[in-house]
């Protein structure tokens, strides 16, 4: 029963996914930018929806709002300012996700680094040159946050704990000490004097970010060229020194390093250290350009950051390439929001989700080819109009021509419906011969034509033609669906008096199997008022051949 | 229906630009057992997945019961009564039996369409006027209706009778076990089994679902000499039944013992089969391999004699606190392949390890020259200049890296030498790559290792003969004096096999001492000088490989003592001694 059911139901399938051997590298790139271009048109839908030309607001997203701007220079410092901390944090996270060490702790570490560097600026003062006092900033930052880094893999390598849910808890403490030094409890360290409120106060001018003017107005904020080089440096450290050997190999099998003689804590430790240390070193610059403290000074990079290492594939020149890109959408899309009132500015968000979605998903086209199988629909077609065949050379149950049976009653109900002045005797004649017939052909098949369905499917047809061609003359000038409602009618009544004739050729056997199918599907396709015509054109003429 | 259960006709199956099967014929009878035999990657389990369900095939036919079906999943072939033990067994380590074949078992399926036929052909709607055939109608209408509720009711019954666990199903799976003339304990849990036990279970759980078509992937990788016996006796009984067997295998003597016929596969082709009384061990490598192959294992004598490791009352713990290793005590000499026997997992792990210095030392000592290298760690091993090579039993969770390339994997032991003019290694940072690649082919080259590339390709995208040719040509580079190797010919086919014994044998001519661990007794016997036979961590005799037999080792792997089976040579050694 099982293996009957699944030769009817199961065919082979449409679509048919299987792996590719070797992405090509600019076919690859190519699906990526495709995902993106796909994402925001996704979202010019969601944006005009608000009645807001999406290419004006695309146009300001990408430029960042320097078209037109007489401020142009200060949108571009800006964004550089949020560009910094991503790319660096970022770096740091990829660096301990190619260890397979899951460090989503980015927003605590760049917590910490910051307090620090913020505590530290503000106890140095003006006792530092500025140079000395970023480079400290920078230092103290990174090492705070490394040994808050540093915690978690302790932890993991002594009892074996979980670093995703360590470095998770330990963003929201961060996040509470930040918090806890925005209120007045006694020591005020961080806030402002002059103020009632709990503010954060302005650090000292010396901490402030060097930059290097000269482009008219706009000044280079130094820290961008301080992560680019860096950016380099985590290449070369990640690709071709033995440290970033010993990454790769611990992030592959921890078994492996060891049967390398690689001290795989020690790799570990001084990993996770480094990352953070990159995350905390990027918060003293933030701090340093932003000259304060805040509630929201990560601006979400320890989220965002692991976007971006994903979609870069944990590859530093991937790593540019991804923050820049996400950067831009943020950066740009606050400041298109800024001049389309409608659109909300959390759409940079959303955005960005459907960007991430979309291309997260078109790796499933970089990985496997989708084969579509064009042959299915004729196969289906075929299938359909088979199965009476294949039931009965198959089975020969007298019960087991249901499906047939029930579209010729279906058919009936559809004219009993829509033919009220056609006679009820007439209907019923039909009926009959309907009934009658595919008890019969079946029969025949049964007894001596064990042929294949597809062999009686292909002469069928001509026979049809011909066998009709002579008998339906006066319907030739009807329209085309009359046409083959006559046929119908025709092939109906002919097949009704060869059975009770019982003299017939094989070739007549063949076309009784597959034409009730054919004429019965055409019926329900076609207009009721044809139907109608031409159901009482067959009457008639059965009438008259009778 | 038809004389054939199976029958798969031009199967071709592609991943990428590999070709796995190219038009596959294939064809079992029922109650007959067909052997499927190919080297590795030459499409054998491709072919049986596709039969499973797991893949479909690109092009082809599969018939069962010489009805056409299209296999969609391992649901529609299970559907169909087809069964796959895969060589890696896919069962639940924390259930028990009974729950790991409960897991899988589904509801009758109620056929309502079937039902309402019959209700069709009871009320008949021909040759009725209308007012009678409204009537017919209606009564048909109202019996169908019924029909709904009661197979919603039967849905509701079935899924609260399966969905809950009672304690009844250990008595059915042991009963249904029981009549398949199995001994299977179904409250025992899994990861408290045997391996043998484990593939017991898979089988009653495929034939509990109703398999008579019954697919084995490799089955005997993992059993001892009398396991295996007792699995061919299962086989034999359901053949009787007329369950149609396929069984994937490399090894030859069992193809030709237990398989009426042999389909051959050779790079995803179909080369032929042979009924088994007409073939023997020659004709079969031959076709597998398409040319004549020496199938003899040298075991030359040499002249060194030089004892290079000396492991004395070595006592070694595992995870769980129990011995592993058990005060085993052995010399291994220079030119020797000394063998290691024992059912899996009776401390040969443990033994391999503690001697590279990767697992604790509980007591004894492992004697290298005149230092004791016993609960040193491995790079101080490699640091005091012992030149010895651990072959690891995992290859790629152990032995490499599996997401890194041939010639990166060159150097992992390697990297942190020194180059050229620096002295001291700290004080160069970068990893030469340069050398790592120059390494990498002369493996690939000397080795015949095939791959289209040594630093873009991943080993683990490589075969498993491949993996091993560059885990072993690795670990030869370095010159060693002693090599351990575990499992080294393990999922390899027969080619592979006998490449990696001439390598073996090629470094033993030159004075190294091979610690062998093996699975495959008759290899061993061939290969190996002496065999050290381990039961439970502790060494049930070291025997000569002129001196006994499979039988021999077989029993002694079972815990028979050396002294019981040799008593007669055990006396009249005494008596000439005393």
């Amino acid at each position: 029963m099982a293996e009957k059911d699944l030769t009817k139901k199961k065919q082979a399938p449409l679509i048919r996914i299987t792996k590719r051997a070797h992405a090509n590298k600019w076919f690859s790139i190519g699906i990526y930018v495709g995902a993106i271009v796909i994402a925001l048109l996704i979202g010019a839908v969601l944006i005009a929806s608000v009645k807001v030309d999406p290419f004006a607001f695309y146009q300001k997203m990408l430029t960042i709002g320097t078209i037109g701007n007489k401020f142009a220079y200060k949108n571009i410092e800006n964004f550089i300012a949020s560009f910094v901390p991503l790319l660096l944090t970022s770096l740091g996270l990829s660096l301990s996700f190619k260890m397979r060490f899951w460090n989503i702790g980015g927003e605590g570490q760049f917590i910490i680094g910051a307090i620090t560097s913020a505590a530290l600026a503000i106890a140095i003062d003006d006792a530092l040159s500025p140079i000395l006092m970023i480079i400290v900033m920078a230092l103290g930052g990174g090492i705070a946050a490394g040994i808050y880094g540093l915690f978690t893999a302790v932890l993991k390598v002594k009892f074996g704990t979980n670093e995703t849910l360590m470095t998770l808890m330990l963003n929201y403490i961060a996040l509470y000490l930040l918090k806890y030094f925005q209120t007045r409890h006694g020591t005020d360290f961080f806030l402002n004097p002059n103020s009632a409120r709990p503010i954060f106060n302005l650090l000292p001018e010396n901490s402030w970010m060097i930059t290097i003017g000269g482009i008219g107005r706009f000044s280079l904020n130094i820290s961008l060229i301080f992560a680019l080089v860096f950016t380099v440096f985590i290449y070369i450290y990640l690709n071709k020194t033995k440290h970033g050997y010993e990454i790769c190999v611990v992030g592959d099998s921890k078994r492996t390093a060891q049967y390398a003689g690689m001290n795989v804590s020690k790799v570990i430790l001084r990993t996770m250290f480094f990352s953070a240390f990159i995350i905390g070193m990027a918060s003293a610059f933030h701090v340093s350009t932003t000259n304060t403290l805040s509630e929201s000074i990560t601006n979400d990079v320890g989220w965002t950051g692991i976007v971006v290492a994903w979609l870069a594939r944990l590859n530093p020149i991937g790593v540019v390439i991804a923050s820049l890109l996400i950067s831009i959408l943020q950066f740009g899309c606050v400041q298109a929001c800024a001049t389309y009132s409608a659109v909300d500015s959390n759409v940079a968000d959303l955005l960005q989700g459907i960007i991430l979605f979309i291309v997260l998903a078109s790796d499933f086209f970089i990985r496997y080819k989708v084969n579509i199988d064009l042959s299915y629909f004729r196969r289906r077609k075929e299938q359909k109009a088979a199965p009476a065949f294949a039931e009965a050379t198959a089975v020969s149950e007298p019960t087991s021509d249901v499906t047939s049976d029930n579209e010729v009653q279906a058919v009936i109900c559809d004219a009993n419906a829509e033919s009220s002045d056609v006679t009820a005797a007439a209907v019923e004649e039909i009926k009959t011969e309907a009934f009658e017939q595919p008890e019969k052909s079946e029969t025949v098949i049964t007894a001596d034509l064990p042929h294949s369905d597809t062999e009686s499917e292909a002469n069928a047809p001509a026979e049809e033609e011909k066998q009709d061609s002579d008998v339906i003359e006066s319907t030739e000038k009807t329209d085309d669906s009359e046409k083959s409602e006559a046929e119908k009618s025709d092939t109906l009544k002919k097949t009704a008096k060869k059975t009770s004739t019982a003299k017939k050729t094989v070739s007549a056997k063949k076309e009784t199997v597959a034409k009730p199918k054919q004429t019965t599907k055409k019926v329900s396709g076609s207009s009721a008022k044809a139907k109608t015509g031409g159901a009482k054109k067959a009457v008639k003429t059965a009438k008259e051949d009778k | 229906m038809s004389e054939f259960a199976v029958q798969l006709k031009n199967i071709t199956k592609t991943f990428g630009s590999v070709v796995a099967n190219n038009k596959v014929d294939l064809n079992v009878r029922k109650g007959e057992i067909l052997a499927l035999l190919g080297e590795n990657g030459s499409g054998k389990t491709t072919l049986m997945n596709m039969l499973s369900g797991i893949y479909r095939p690109d092009k082809g036919q599969i018939f069962i019961d010489g009805t056409k079906v299209y296999i969609d999943s391992p649901e529609d072939a299970k559907k169909l009564g087809i069964g796959m033990i895969h060589q890696h067994f896919k069962l639940i380590e924390k259930f028990t039996a009974a729950d790991n074949i409960w897991l899988g078992i589904e509801d009758e399926p109620f056929d309502l369409k079937d039902k309402f036929r019959h209700v069709d052909s009871l009320y008949p709607c021909e040759n009725l006027d209308k007012a009678a055939l409204r009537k017919q109608k209606m009564r048909r209408l109202s019996v169908k209706t019924k029909l709904c509720f009661s197979a919603l009711n039967y849905k509701i019954v079935n899924y609260f009778r399966t969905a809950f666990l009672n304690g009844s199903r250990f008595d059915k799976v042991n009963k249904v076990a029981h009549d398949f003339g199995f001994d299977l304990d179904s409250r025992k849990k899994v990861c408290d089994m045997a391996v043998s036990e484990k593939q017991t279970l898979e089988i009653v759980k495929v034939l509990y679902y109703g398999a008579n078509i019954l697919v084995l992937d490799e089955p005997t990788a993992v059993l001892t000499v009398q396991e295996i016996e007792k699995l061919f006796s299962i086989l034999r009984k359901m053949k009787e039944k007329g369950c149609a067997i396929i069984i994937i295998t490399h090894k030859l003597n069992e193809v030709l013992e237990i398989s009426d016929r042999v389909t051959v596969l050779r790079k995803g082709e179909n080369v032929g089969t042979i009924v088994t009384k007409d073939a023997d061990e020659q004709l079969l490598t031959e076709l597998m391999v398409g040319e004549k192959v020496d199938l003899k294992i040298e075991c030359e004598k040499t002249d060194f004699d030089e004892t290079l490791l000396k492991v004395q009352n070595l006592t070694v713990q595992n995870s769980e606190g129990t011995n592993a290793i058990d005060d085993v005590s052995f010399e291994l000499r220079s030119g020797e392949i000394l063998g290691v026997a024992g059912i899996s997992g009776c401390g040969q792990k443990e033994l391999c390890e503690s001697i590279a210095g990767l697992c604790p030392v509980k007591s004894g000592s492992i004697m290298y020259g005149n230092e004791n290298i016993a609960g040193k760690h491995p790079l101080d091993i490699i640091n005091m200049g012992i030149s010895m090579s651990f072959i690891p039993e995992d290859r790629l969770g152990m032995g490499l890296a599996g997401s890194m390339n041939v010639a990166d994997n060159m150097i992992l032991k390697t990297y942190r030498n020194a180059k050229g003019f620096m002295p001291k290694s700290f004080l160069y940072p970068f990893v030469d790559r340069k050398n790592a690649k120059a390494l990498a082919n002369k493996v690939v080259e000397e080795l015949e290792v095939s791959t289209p590339d040594v630093d873009k390709i991943p080993v683990r995208r490589l075969s498993g003969g491949n993996v091993q040719k560059v885990l072993l040509g690795r670990e030869i580079e370095g010159n060693p004096r002693v090599i351990i190797t575990a499992y080294p010919v393990r999922g390899l086919d027969i080619n592979s096999s006998y490449c990696i014994y001439d390598i073996l044998n090629r470094e033993k001519r030159k004075g190294t001492g091979v610690l062998f661990v093996g699975e495959d007794l008759d290899v061993m016997l061939a290969l190996c000088d002496r065999i050290l036979v381990l039961c439970h961590g502790k060494v049930m005799g070291i025997v000569k490989h002129n001196q006994s037999t499979k039988e021999d080792l077989g029993l002694m792997m079972t815990g028979t003592g050396y002294d019981e089976i040799y008593k007669d040579e055990v006396k009249e050694e005494a008596v000439t001694n005393g």
